[in-house]
């Protein structure tokens, strides 16, 4: 049986390589990878530091190698964004939220891959901006501005989403009126 | 009033959006918002953003793992179990109970925390251990990197004072080249605190100046030692332990200790001694100087 707070982090970094790559299988690999590298590194890490921080850290290193070893593979002119087809709705939500988290979806496909780690980390993950910049190994402005840039690019994408989004379920006033 | 000059920044924002702002801020930010349809469009919006990411993937993370996942995370689940008592300051470990561990390793649950209480412990680890190893961590990777910056030093320097017991003034290196990068507290015995201040030279070189409770430290005169890698150099201040530890030569080492030393010593005109009653160098500890 393993240690509860560790699953947790666990089901974090799978919800994470998720968002960040779209793909279940690659996600899992990353995951997977992550995983190994901490184990061969357990000794490295230091009770009374954050061990989420520490997972988040090495499956970022690992992701950013990936995407370094991909690019060379792939052609120039390519989105430095990579396999990033088959994002599967991983919820099944009713009819009128699929739109809207579809377009999400799509709006998070667009946005520079450094971008959309800052986002998840801070956004769905909840981490401080200063943990996102540990993880992160930027400083603590370059968090700040990806959170800035990559917040207004998802919502200049949602905003020219379908019309459809004027359906959306609670009623509120949405994004498509509000440009100016 | 001025519809057009915010007294906030953007940044301030974005923490606001994700509930990062002390009381007072969010205050101000509320009010803003509330003279700002505009702004508290966006604000809304990119709220609504982080619950859409969750909803989306949420599920992802509570689907069952792979085989190989499984078994990887059982792994390190033992694996990390062991390692934490193999490092650090034993004491902080072994002699707080688990009211410490609850506060300062909050990341790991209870489970954990028994798996860990029914090793043995071995022999302590000594304080200029716990320097080295505390330094080689946070200071060998690529990237120093602090929980306090360098400009947060006051508000350290505070935390210290209550936590070690003590008055401390965060030692001066600029003398030897070293400035303040930041530092970090960790966990100390019955609820005082240890820490590490970070210093970096224009050459990047790192130097730690790790700080203790004095009691703890089976300090008992001026220690000088060389590692494979490391030059320690630990004394007694007080109530207070400090090791100063890099990558440099014993000589160069030694040197930027002194300074350290001296720039912890009560100010020459006698001030302030009413007030700083835990801070009386002895001395003869300082002088007595062994290489081990």
């Amino acid at each position: 049986m393993m240690q509860p707070a560790l699953a947790e982090h666990i089901a974090a970094l799978r919800r994470y390589a998720r968002a960040l790559l779209g793909d279940r299988i690659e996600a899992d690999d990353l995951v997977q990878d992550c995983l190994a590298r901490a184990l061969s590194r357990a000794h490295l890490w230091r009770p009374g530091t954050d061990l989420r921080a520490w997972l988040f850290t090495i499956l970022h290193n690992i992701h950013i190698n990936n995407l370094r070893s991909r690019r060379v593979h792939v052609a120039a002119n390519e989105d430095l964004s990579y396999g990033r087809s088959g994002r599967a709705m991983a919820a099944p939500p009713d009819q009128d939220a699929r739109l809207e988290l579809r377009d999400l979806e799509r709006a998070l496909d667009r946005i520079p891959d450094e971008q959309r780690q800052v986002l998840l980390l801070v956004g769905m993950e909840g981490m401080s901006y200063d943990e996102a910049a540990r993880v992160v190994g930027v400083p603590i402005g370059t968090i700040m501005s990806r959170v800035a840039r990559g917040r207004d690019a998802l919502r200049r994408s949602m905003m020219f989403a379908e019309p459809s989004l004027e359906s959306v379920g609670d009623g509120r006033a949405r994004h498509l009126r509000r440009v100016k | 009033m001025s519809a057009m000059i915010l007294p906030i920044d953007e940044h301030e924002l974005h923490l606001y959006v994700d509930d990062h702002l002390g009381e007072d801020r969010r205050r101000v930010v509320e009010a803003l918002l509330r003279d700002h349809p505009e702004v508290a469009a966006r604000v809304s919006d990119y709220r609504h953003q982080n619950e859409l990411m969750r909803q989306l993937f949420d599920p992802v993370g509570s689907a069952p793992t792979t085989d190989d996942q499984q078994r990887l995370l059982r792994a390190l689940g033992q694996r990390l179990g062991r390692s934490r008592l193999a490092t650090l300051w034993r004491p902080a470990l072994a002699a707080a109970a688990g009211l410490l561990v609850a506060a300062t390793l909050g990341a790991v649950g209870t489970e954990y925390y028994d798996e860990l209480t029914a090793v043995v412990p071995e022999p302590m680890p000594s304080f200029v251990d716990t320097a080295a190893s505390v330094h080689s961590f946070y200071a060998g990777g690529a990237s120093e990197q602090t929980e306090f910056g360098a400009d947060a030093a006051t508000k350290l320097g505070t935390l210290l004072d209550k936590r070690l017991g003590a008055p401390l003034r965060l030692p001066d290196l600029s003398q030897k080249g070293f400035s303040l990068v930041g530092g970090r507290l960790l966990p100390a015995v019955d609820g005082a605190a240890a820490a590490q201040l970070l210093y970096r030279d224009q050459a990047g070189r790192l130097v730690t100046v790790f700080l203790g409770p004095a009691d703890k430290t089976r300090l008992t005169a001026t220690q000088a030692t060389e590692r494979k890698d490391l030059s320690l150099y630990a004394w007694l201040d007080g109530r207070i332990g400090v090791a100063v530890v890099g990558g440099l030569s014993g000589d160069e080492l030694r040197g930027i200790a002194e300074a350290a030393q001296r720039s912890l010593l009560p100010p020459p005109s006698g001030t302030h001694s009413e007030d700083r009653p835990g801070v009386n160098p002895d001395k003869d500890g300082h002088t007595e100087a062994s290489r081990t």
